[in-house]
């Protein structure tokens, strides 16, 4: 299956929402384009995956980097 | 891929191997009830669903379907067997041991384990059974077509996600303590802004930090100002470090701490007791809620037991989800509330348990508080945390509180300096709190956002499944209205296709529009044969939509509910949409296989007729001819009347269908006898139309088919006596019958070519009044009655 609904599925959850950093938005495309879309994913994957995402969270966001 | 053979071994119906061989080319196949067509259907099942048959999936058939799968008669030491050949030679073997499991080998090319079942065989049972199932069973058929199962696994990921998200940060529990820092900020620093916090601690910080005036962080401030304070306190007057303990321990426990969790409890015992009656009936309406949902325009809610509309359902469900995350939230905050009780529990220890508290603490525990400094000691603050009842708050409010009250007591008479040490401390400590809460309410700012962006992108991916599925619906809903309009040309019910409901996820459903007034459902308006006719042409819309073009498709004794006029336009159908598939059509319908075989292009179809089923142990047989004279021969020995009878039924339909090849014009009768003529009218016409019209290749020249003629007039002679005795007086005896069945048959192989075996009008010759066999070596031309 083509990719090429990603990327614009992303900037269109990530509109009105400025907090959520580039990393977060690089490492989702990622997965979409893989494990996530591949089969349904087990707990201890998921916790793995949501402990990533908050620390990218936690890295300078969009309008920090910009100032 | 398509199939060569279907090769069956006492499996089922079948006894010694029996194979059906389309060869490659599409088939249809004739046999009476039980005759063991379906035998054949019932492999293509068992392979396509993994070894099991679902109309055998019943409480008698055992595990594996191992008492129903073999043949009842199969001899000791032989297994059931089957075998699929495909187009380039590859060879599917399935062998099934008693247990009912089974091995298979080969086959691989053709990857029959990615043919969808659905797409694949329809059965008379299952015609319907798409416009029965619900919408989401109707969106779970159109999946695999649709292919957006992995759109579908990434929606499902991302909604799981996000609640480990909220998990993993401890949103829940992070949120509770933000609200725990408000609160002491609001006892200690009142309607203070944030400003005039972090000046109070730049001027206690100029006050005992005077060494370190270049630190400007407040974070850092209360850090220096922490160490510096505990620094005065360590060098103070024993007195004065008592009163110091005594204050913290007379400020770590309040009577709010207890309320908040009894309230919390409270809360959570409101909200869960209901919930749990109601839980209760789910498990008692749950099994019946499937079953009636297809038919009930009130249904007993799964979730709460109440009576409501379809309608309502979804947002019954709803409401009912809201609900339960109010309780999810009840849980955190009483979590949160027993966790904040034990942190206070753990710094009254701690307080209590200073050395410079040991004088104080030694007076009073001789006293009325000796039983409360003895249920402090033994208190594990972790095990209340995780097992805080009722019983536990009655004796921290009898036991310590008490106890508290006491270091109130003696915490205000401290010395003023020692209460100066204490309020500087206690305020240096709120302060730390909420100038790091600040950061930690980034934090749960930042987990929010991301749990937003992943609820968004998960409605994003639904509303890519969405539009993705609105064009291959409308591209499938194209096909069946194709489809039905050539089925039921002119008629009243149109716009017949698939949509999606505005009103729910993963749902399809059936729309139309009769006698122009549009409807939700066929299942509102249309008869049971109209549905069926919907049915068949939803399931070749679906499966000529499939990706892979060239799996044959298997449609068994699906048109048993169509009436005469609409079976009629199944060739049509077949013809125009299907003929580059291959199909394999199974039927017991004597008329419709006679059509079939008189109006498909033997080119590409091929016909077989099975014997009827004897014995277990004879197990399926075909016939040799392609006619359904068999049938006939089947009773001759024990019933010589019905075979007569039999004799003539074939001859009624295959005449039938011979003088509407033939252009044979028949006197006019009045209404629908003229739909009721039998075999000897044709007969009569033939032969009259036939001495000048039916002519044989004789050298270079055409003669009249005499030997055909005769054939015809003999056939004629005798279905009026003998048939006629056959149906009146019953009273035909064997030979009869046989001389009856071979003398019809040999009438109708007239018709076919003794050197192609093509029929008589399988092409036109010499401009449209003629007809004639693929060589010419038999003509026919059309007569004006």
């Amino acid at each position: 299956m083509s990719h090429d609904w990603i990327k614009p599925r992303i900037a269109e959850a990530k509109a009105g929402i400025p907090l959520v950093t580039q990393p977060v938005l690089v490492r989702v495309e990622e997965l979409l384009k893989g494990e996530l879309s591949e089969r349904e994913l087990a707990k201890g994957d998921l916790a793995s995956i949501a402990k990533e995402l908050i620390v990218e969270m936690a890295s300078l966001s969009p309008q920090a980097e910009a100032k | 891929m398509r199939i060569k053979s279907i090769e069956l071994s006492w499996f089922r119906g079948a006894a010694d191997p029996v194979s059906l061989e389309p060869d490659c080319k599409s088939i249809v196949v004739y046999g009476m009830n039980g005759s063991g067509k379906s035998s054949f259907v019932d492999a293509a099942e068992y392979v396509l669903n993994d070894g099991k048959i679902k109309h055998l999936a019943h409480e008698y058939s055992g595990k594996h379907q191992e008492k129903a799968i073999p043949n009842t008669h199969m001899p000791e030491g032989r297994k059931p067997e089957l075998s699929i050949k495909f187009a380039d030679d590859s060879e599917l073997r399935i062998e099934i041991q008693q247990d009912g499991s089974w091995k298979s080998s080969g086959g691989e090319a053709a990857a029959v384990d990615t043919w969808d079942y659905r797409r694949t065989v329809l059965r008379q049972d299952e015609v319907a059974e798409f416009i029965h199932d619900t919408k989401g069973g109707k969106y779970s058929a159109l999946l695999p077509l649709l292919g957006l199962h992995p759109l579908e696994v990434a929606a499902e990921n991302l909604r799981q996600l996000a609640k480990f998200v909220e998990k993993e940060a401890k949103l829940g529990e992070t949120k509770y303590s933000l609200k725990q820092v408000e609160a002491k900020r609001k006892t200690i620093f009142g309607t203070d802004n944030d400003a005039q916090i972090v000046a109070r601690i730049e001027e206690l910080h100029a006050r005992y930090c005077t060494d370190k005036s270049a630190t400007t962080d407040p974070l850092s401030r209360c850090k220096e100002l922490k160490a510096a304070l505990e620094a005065r306190i360590a060098v103070s007057t024993a007195d004065q470090r008592r009163h110091v303990a005594l204050q913290d321990a007379a400020t770590s426990l309040t009577q709010d701490h207890v309320g908040a969790v009894r309230a919390a409890t409270a809360m959570l015992a409101r909200t869960v007791e209901p919930l749990i009656v109601e839980k209760l009936e789910v498990l008692e309406w749950t099994g019946v809620f499937v079953n009636k949902l297809g038919d009930e325009e009130q249904v007993k809610c799964p979730a709460c037991g109440q009576f409501i509309s379809g309608d309502a359902f979804r947002a019954h469900v709803k409401a009912e989800q809201a609900r339960l995350h109010e309780i999810i939230e009840a849980f955190n905050d009483r979590k949160a509330a027993v966790g904040a009780l034990c942190d206070s529990v753990k710094s009254l220890k701690s307080s209590l348990g200073k050395a410079d508290a040991k004088s104080w603490r030694d007076d009073h525990a001789k006293g009325p508080l000796g039983n409360s400094f003895a249920y402090l000691d033994g208190l594990d603050p972790e095990t209340l945390r995780t097992s805080c009842g009722e019983e536990d708050l009655k004796a921290i409010e009898g036991k310590l509180l008490p106890l508290i009250d006491t270091t109130v007591v003696a915490s205000t008479d401290a010395p003023p300096d020692a209460h100066q040490l204490s309020t500087d401390k206690q305020t240096v400590e709120a302060a730390d709190a909420v100038i790091a809460a600040k950061e930690q309410v980034g934090e749960v700012a930042r987990v929010e956002a991301l749990v937003s962006f992943i609820h968004a992108l998960e409605q994003g991916i639904r509303e890519e499944i969405r539009q993705r599925s609105k064009l291959v619906i409308g591209d499938i809903s194209a096909d069946i209205q194709t489809m039905w309009e050539i089925l039921h040309p002119g008629e009243v019910i149109e716009n017949v296709r698939l949509y999606l409901p505005q009103d729910a996820e993963k749902a399809i459903d059936i729309g139309l529009k009769f006698h122009g007034i549009e409807q939700e459902s066929p299942r509102l308006t249309l008869s049971e044969g109209y549905r069926n006719s919907l049915g068949l042409c939803i399931f070749l819309a679906m499966a000529k939509w499939g990706t892979e073009k060239d799996r044959p498709l298997f449609l068994d004794d699906v048109v048993v509910s169509l009436d005469r006029s609409h079976r009629g336009m199944i060739v049509e159908l077949l013809v125009k949409e299907f003929d580059n598939r291959q199909l394999v059509i199974l039927t017991h319908d004597r008329e419709w296989y006679t059509e079939l075989r008189q109006q498909l292009d033997s080119k590409k179809w091929g016909f077989k007729a099975l014997l009827p089923y004897k014995t277990p142990g004879i197990g399926i047989r075909w016939s040799h001819k392609t006619t359904t004279f068999g049938d006939a021969r089947a009773h001759l020995a024990d019933r010589p009347d019905s075979a007569g009878n039999d004799a003539r039924k074939i001859m009624d339909v295959e005449l039938a269908v011979i003088a509407e090849h033939l252009q044979i014009r028949m006197p006019y009768l009045r209404a629908e006898r003229n739909d009721k003529r039998m075999a000897h009218d044709f007969l009569e016409r033939i032969v009259a139309d036939g001495k000048k019209r039916f002519q044989k290749k004789d050298g270079e020249d055409y003669k009249i088919y005499t030997d055909a003629i005769n054939a015809f007039e003999q056939a004629g002679q005798l279905l009026t006596s003998w048939a006629n005795r056959a149906s009146h007086t019953f009273d035909l005896v064997p030979a009869e019958a046989t001389k009856l069945i071979d003398v019809c048959e040999k009438a109708l192989e007239c018709m076919k070519c003794s050197s192609c075996g093509k029929n008589v009008w399988f092409a036109d010759a010499q401009g449209s009044e003629w007809v004639q066999c693929q060589c010419g070596q038999i003509r026919w031309r059309y007569g004006k009655g």
